[in-house]
């Protein structure tokens, strides 16, 4: 079905996703190569470093479109988005801006969302020292360069860290790759349970500027349920299926049930949380979230090259604590199209859909006979 | 009430057609004659026993798809200048009663009903014969009359226990029982003839009277014992059981 | 009531049942410690204590009190039982009980509920029956006709022996399912078990009983046939062309017609602002939304059962409902109630019931796939099992047509002193039974407030919906008035959906009988429960179903199967009901 005065674009399009390609059919596109004259590009973050790599000569031009900013990894990879907030924090601070208002603690007031978090094995011994303040609490070792929940393991004793504790000590000075660089954050350990279990939530956020900021949320995200009871219990911690909540960890458990995949609609959460809770706490969740989401954003703006030429759909995980308060635990890049039931094919078609109504607006397209076309709001 | 029916003679109903019995007419009317025993009065002068009955309170029955009743009465003559004759007057007691509100539907149609002194015309003293009429105008049924059709004597069915005085009386007035005006008159005595020196000493009267109230309180409750079930199950902590049963 | 009579008894009753309570204890120790505050003097003792007993809040709770038992007792009829009659016909046994001053001194008394068949002993002539020896009943008092308590559960014979026919067909499939797989009714848990299934409380979901070879006792369907075939012997039907409804239903209860129900539904008129419709995100608050919360707050504050129901006439705001629910029914969960739920679990953990396996099956087939709900399964469980253990269930057999299940002590067949009945409360689930729980879980986050809340629900609403009853909110009723409304409002629809052979009952049945939950939105479901909870009747779900038959009209007339209909009628997520509802019920 061929939308009324829409130009025939040219696609190209790594990944073999239905949720993708069915929109760009729907639109009458036309798929080429990446190596062709594209006017769409769908890639994963290999190409971004291929395109965006200085050897490599390529110039966007100005009826071109690509999925990523050429160095999405400052929010993206968790040592580095962990760094850039922490940095705007002491910026605001220092400009004595109210937001970075500070409680009795010491604890940021309206900046505090994200756990405490060092980077290993640069951090280690200011990690050490927080932890002997705290010896009891649980910490989550999560490596900075991988994705799906690989590689996360959860920790209460330091001599799980031996490893770490070696390299720190070693007198090396070249800086560690993102393969063997983990950050350490505090494990929230009061997560909010619903029916018992223990969920997060997956939110997406489409940027199109960084400067100015300009993000779209978009409503129906969903809650990841894990689908085994929740236990707080130090002898559970070797449990990946009680903890982490990422989709391609629970699929393997015995109890995923493929007819709703473990997810509840982010409307769902709200019927719950408004009836169980009050409609006023539960508003102020969401706002929270907003806002956390756009601080996130603020943070990394200046240091991502604001390329016209790109946008970025990210998959931003929150967890709320029994407090409904939401943590930042993470921004995805290249969040999941896989759908693991249908209405989840049906929410991400929709909000492909929507991404590409709001990048590529109507009246951007190029002409069918070829002329260029200007774009507006650079 | 432990009223025993009266003795009667029910006769079975009998269905009104038109006189012609060859067409098929369904009147939707069927009669029910009820005679009652032959008392002979030795008393009276003239000791030829008749069919009578001194008074009928109430009648009862159950319904089964009647639509409405009407109870006719034969009234005994009354005696003139001392003789026994003139002609027995018929008089309608109840007039069509509704049974079913709606005759072609259910409701109602099997329900207990009991005709009582308010729903009667006349007072039913002294009456030879009773004649119940059952009509049902709906041609849905198949089928209607009444069952444990009874008559009682006494004007009320239940003595309806009397409600507590505390919910009758006026919420305006407060009435005190006995007991606390006793107690309250004699302490009011006891304290204007006391003199103002003992204010300290705790006074005995407004401590026994309050203790009787308290008494009389955890009587009435051991008195009352709850209802309440205890949720136990078992029969002496088993639940061994066979298959169910159907009976 | 306007006989005076009828209403001095009903009042006695009320009195009666109000002393027999946990209140009325509860009220006395409450004046007692009135009674030695410093304030009260003697000269004005009723007074003062009532004051006081006012000012703590005590007149609120008793009048919440006097609203429940409105709420839930059925209107009396001549002739009428004396209240204790009905708890004890025999007055020599009434009499053992009151003076040993105990609950009861004989072991068939020890069940919690005389069962009916002492009161029903008496008038054993009248059923004909089972019992081919119909001997009158030689009872020392035999009481001029008094309302047998099968006429007060049910008082048309055909229907009750339908009911019976039922469920003797339910206790056979349960029987044969016992032993085919030759698992026990009921089996004692061995000390360690028990201990293993204690530490798995909250989470039953993980590890269940083997449930490869248990299936449901029956589905809705079944039971809609069973009803469809109810004919009145007395009746002549159709034949004589007088009734000519297209349905098939046939038993001729009288149903509202659609003026009485826009009497009765006047709150929820076009004109007037409901909660599910003006409190949408698209409408800004101030026109509605927020008055209502405001008013809403105050409404809960007053904590008065029959305000509440005024004011969820019109739906209850989200943040409010869990607790306007509450009111509604009278439900209030204190430490008494707390032990009970405890001294439930412990049932539980003592034996294990096959109907426990009948019940893990129905979650795991309807909740557990169900996207809205398969979060509260854990919970689910906590709620159903300990709901078959409760007696206090056996209460509300009184007023339903249903006969609890009986059984006999292994060994002791036949001996009624070793009779119980099974599953303890009396209730045999079937296919669909736990989604009654499920809409529930998003209000309450705590399972034992979660179960009485339940528990109230199911012994006021839903028991009607699967047991025969000519009850104007039974399930018999509500099919009768579904098809009346449709055929009476959408003629052209029913009668194009007759001809391709596809009876519109058949599809909307089921939404009746689960009062719609799990086939609407979770959102959707609640505010339909809320005006069921308000106007105090079921009568809203066929309104709701014609509504719904309404709305797909146009895609309906054009099929020409049965199966082509019920794909049409498949998907009910995305519907709103109330504006369903206001356009069925005040826009023709």
């Amino acid at each position: 079905m061929q939308r009324t005065g829409m130009a025939r674009l040219k696609y190209a399009c790594d990944m073999d996703k239905s949720v993708l390609l069915n929109n760009f059919e729907a639109r009458g596109w036309v798929p080429v190569s990446p190596d062709d004259d594209w006017n769409f590009y769908w890639a994963n973050v290999q190409s971004i470093r291929n395109v965006f790599s200085i050897d490599s000569g390529y110039r966007l031009t100005d009826d071109q479109v690509i999925n990523h900013f050429p160095n999405h990894v400052e929010l993206t990879r968790k040592d580095l988005m962990v760094k850039n907030i922490k940095r705007y924090r002491k910026d605001l601070e220092k400009e004595g801006s109210p937001l970075a208002e500070k409680d009795e603690n010491g604890r940021f007031i309206h900046l505090d969302f994200i756990p405490l978090t060092f980077m290993l094995p640069a951090d280690y011994n200011l990690f050490v020292e927080e932890f002997r303040k705290n010896p009891n609490t649980t910490w989550i070792m999560k490596p900075c360069g991988k994705a799906r929940g690989i590689g996360i393991f959860l920790v209460n004793k330091l001599s799980q860290l031996k490893k770490w504790s070696r390299d720190s000590k070693t007198n090396n000075f070249t800086p560690p790759t993102s393969k063997d660089t983990y950050v350490i954050s505090k494990y929230i350990d009061n997560p909010l349970l619903i029916g018992g279990k223990k969920f997060d939530l997956r939110l997406y956020v489409l940027v199109t500027s960084f400067r100015p900021l300009k993000c779209y949320m978009y409503r129906l995200g969903f809650a990841r349920f894990c689908t085994v009871k929740y236990n707080a219990s130090v002898n559970e911690l070797d449990n990946m299926f009680v903890h982490l909540t990422n989709v391609s960890i629970q699929k393997q458990g015995e109890d995923y049930n493929a007819v709703h995949g473990g997810k509840w609609t982010v409307q769902n959460l709200r019927l719950f949380l408004e009836g169980t809770r009050g409609k006023e706490v539960t508003d102020r969740l969401f706002d929270e979230i907003n806002w956390q989401t756009v601080h996130s954003l603020k943070a990394v703006s200046g240091n991502i090259s604001n390329d016209r030429h790109c946008f970025e759909c990210y998959g931003y995980d929150y967890i709320v604590d029994d407090n409904l308060k939401p943590w930042l635990i993470e921004v995805n890049a290249s969040p999941s199209l896989t759908s693991t039931t249908s209405s989840d094919r049906i929410m991400k078609y929709r909000l492909m859909n929507d991404l590409i109504n709001i990048v590529i607006p109507l009246d951007r397209c190029p002409m069918s006979d070829g002329t260029k076309y200007h774009r507006k709001n650079i | 009430m432990t009223d025993r029916p009266l003795h009667s003679h029910i006769k079975n109903p009998v269905i009104l057609t038109i006189s012609d019995g060859k067409t098929e007419f369904h009147s939707g009317c069927r009669v029910i004659d009820i005679n009652f025993p032959n008392i002979s009065n030795p008393e009276s002068s003239n000791p030829i026993s008749v069919s009578i009955c001194e008074r009928v309170g109430e009648i009862h029955f159950k319904n089964s798809y009647t639509a409405f009743i009407t109870v006719r009465a034969k009234f005994k003559a009354q005696a003139e200048n001392g003789e026994v004759g003139g002609d027995a007057k018929w008089k309608t007691c109840v007039r069509r009663f509704r049974l079913m509100p709606n005759p072609h539907m259910e409701e109602g149609s099997q329900d207990y009903f009991c005709l009582g002194k308010k729903h009667f015309m006349n007072e039913l003293s002294n009456i030879t014969q009773l004649r119940v009429i059952l009509q049902q105008p709906s041609p849905v049924w198949k089928d209607f009359r009444i069952e444990e059709l009874k008559l009682y004597r006494s004007a009320e069915m239940n003595k309806t226990p009397a409600l507590p005085s505390w919910l009758i009386e006026d919420s305006g007035k407060s009435k005190k029982s006995d007991n606390d005006l006793d107690n309250d008159s004699f302490c009011d005595k006891l304290r204007s003839e006391r003199s103002p020196c003992l204010a300290s000493v705790p006074n005995l009267e407004a401590i026994s009277s309050s203790l009787q109230h308290l008494w009389a309180l955890a009587e009435e409750v051991g008195a009352k014992q709850t209802e309440r079930a205890l949720g136990r199950y078992e029969v002496d902590g088993c639940y061994e059981i066979n298959l169910l049963s159907y009976t | 009531m306007t006989d005076p009579n009828l209403s001095k008894i009903f009042m006695q009753t009320l009195i009666e049942d109000l002393k027999s309570s946990k209140i009325f204890t509860d009220l006395q120790n409450a004046a007692q410690i009135e009674i030695t505050k410093p304030g009260v003097r003697l000269s004005e003792l009723k007074k003062g204590v009532q004051a006081g007993l006012i000012h703590s809040g005590w007149d609120k709770r008793l009048k919440n009190a006097v609203f429940k038992y409105l709420q839930t007792k059925p209107r009396l009829q001549y002739p009428v039982t004396p209240p204790e009659h009905a708890k004890e016909p025999l007055l020599y046994l009434r009499k053992a009980q009151k003076s040993s001053g105990k609950v009861s001194t004989k072991p068939r008394l020890q069940y919690p509920v005389t069962p009916p068949e002492h009161a029903k002993e008496p008038l054993l002539y009248l059923r004909k029956a089972q019992k081919s020896s119909g001997k009158i009943s030689t009872k020392p008092r035999l009481q001029y006709p008094v309302t047998p308590p099968e006429h007060a559960k049910e008082p048309l014979l055909y229907l009750r022996k339908a009911q019976h026919a039922w469920e003797k067909r339910i206790l056979k499939s349960l029987n044969s399912m016992c032993t085919e797989l030759n698992i026990p009714l009921a089996r004692k848990r061995p000390e360690k078990e028990q201990k293993e299934m204690n530490s798995k409380w909250t989470e039953l979901g993980v590890e269940g009983p083997d449930l490869t070879q248990i299936r449901p006792v029956y589905a809705p369907k079944d039971f809609l046939e069973v009803i469809v075939g109810i004919q009145n012997p007395n009746y002549h039907g159709d034949n004589n062309g007088f009734f000519p409804l297209w349905g098939i239903v046939q038993v001729p209860v009288k149903v509202k017609s659609i003026n009485k129900l826009r009497l009765q539904y006047s709150e929820m008129a076009i004109n007037q602002c409901q909660s599910g419709i003006d409190d949408s995100t698209d409408i800004p608050s101030e026109l509605f939304d927020l008055d209502r919360s405001k008013l809403g707050k105050k409404v809960v504050n007053a904590n008065h059962g029959p305000v509440a129901q005024e004011f969820s006439k019109k739906g209850c705001p989200s943040s409010l409902r869990a607790t306007l629910w509450s009111q509604m029914l009278c439900v209030e969960v204190d430490d008494v109630d707390k032990l009970y739920y405890e001294q439930l679990k412990t049932s539980v953990l003592h034996h294990d019931l096959l109907v426990d396996s009948l019940l893990y099956k129905d979650v795991k087939l309807t909740a557990t796939n169900d996207d809205q709900y398969f979060v509260f399964e854990d919970f689910l469980y906590q709620v159903l099992l300990p709901f078959s253990r409760d007696t206090f269930v056996l209460n509300h057999f009184s007023q339903n047509s249903a006969t609890p299940p009986k059984s006999y002590i292994r060994g002791k067949l036949g001996v009624e002193e070793f009779s119980v009945l099974y599953p303890p409360n009396g209730v045999i689930p079937f296919h669909g039974f736990a989604m009654y729980v499920a809409p529930l879980c998003y209000l309450y986050n705590d399972p034992v407030i979660l179960y009485y809340v339940f528990r109230e629900i199911y012994t006021r609403y839903f028991y009607r919906l699967h047991s025969i009853s000519s009850h104007h909110q039974g399930i018999v009723a509500l099919s009768l008035l579904f098809e009346v409304l449709l055929q009476t409002h959408e003629p052209e629809l029913f009668f194009h959906l007759k001809t391709v052979g596809c009876q519109p009952l058949k599809i909307a049945f089921k939404w009746l009988v689960r009062a719609f939950s799990g086939y609407l939105s979770s959102d959707q479901v609640l505010l339909l429960w809320d005006r069921i909870l308000a106007y105090n009747s079921l009568e809203i779900l066929p309104v709701l179903a014609v509504a719904i038959f309404s709305f797909r009209k146009t895609n309906l007339l054009k099929v020409q199967s049965y199966n082509a209909a019920e794909a049409v009628l498949a998907d009910l997520t995305t519907l709103q009901v109330i504006p369903l509802i206001q356009l069925s019920l005040f826009s023709k």
